[in-house]
């Protein structure tokens, strides 16, 4: 598996075990049901924006391995029509909190931030006497 | 107010596709580069361009967002 699946399972594992947790103050807390619902929309569709990045650079990365001279994009207008449809059917069609559909929306670019920097810290610490001139 | 709310929505768009498009032209080139030269280290590189990516682009979907919301006050 390589290291940009492992990294996708990680994020998506944390979206759930937080989607999981709105899903449990829906059912106790009722008078903030807006502010779940739109979390819970918003962390749906960040996901999904996830795997179609991830998917994007997979393909990005094909390419200049490759060297085939094929133009590959990122596809962002898509990633940026689905965040607006999620923020269209959780504001106008289920009347949830907008704000709270934001902040689900860059749930999974926090989730890979902090993924990224304990990765970076935790090989910076393995690797330290790998270095050129250090070992013995 | 509506003039100023579909300039509003204008600045906020043109400003966030702006530095974007900068930071993953940037992020992209170079990694491009570095698969191209040691393709060997695709893995790694995608992960972090994945990393770096996905930071630029929280804030054009925020921006997008907003400007849409300026764009229904209008």
């Amino acid at each position: 598996m390589t290291d940009l699946l492992v990294h996708l399972k990680r994020v998506t594992r944390i979206s759930f075990f937080f989607l999981s947790v709105c899903f449990l103050c829906w059912a106790v807390f009722p008078r903030y049901q807006p502010i779940f619902g739109g979390l819970v929309i918003g962390v749906l569709a960040s996901v999904i924006n996830m795997y179609h990045l991830g998917w994007k650079v997979h393909k990005v990365g094909g390419a200049a391995a490759e060297r085939t001279g094929r133009r590959v994009t990122l596809g962002y207008p898509t990633r940026a029509a689905f965040a607006l449809l999620a923020v269209l059917v959780s504001t106008r069609t289920l009347h949830f909190d907008l704000f709270a559909t934001i902040v689900g929306l860059i749930f999974s670019q926090l989730a890979t931030l902090v993924l990224g920097y304990l990765s970076t810290a935790r090989s910076k610490d393995s690797d330290s006497s790998d270095e050129r001139g250090e070992k013995e | 107010m509506g003039a100023l709310a579909l300039v509003a929505a204008a600045i906020v768009f043109g400003l966030g596709a702006l530095g974007a498009g900068i930071g993953n032209g940037l992020i992209v080139g170079r990694t491009v580069e570095g698969i191209s030269r040691q393709p060997e280290l695709r893995g790694t590189l995608q992960t972090t361009m994945f990393i770096g990516v996905a930071l630029v682009e929280a804030l054009p979907v925020i921006t997008l967002v907003l400007a849409f919301i300026f764009y229904g006050q209008a």
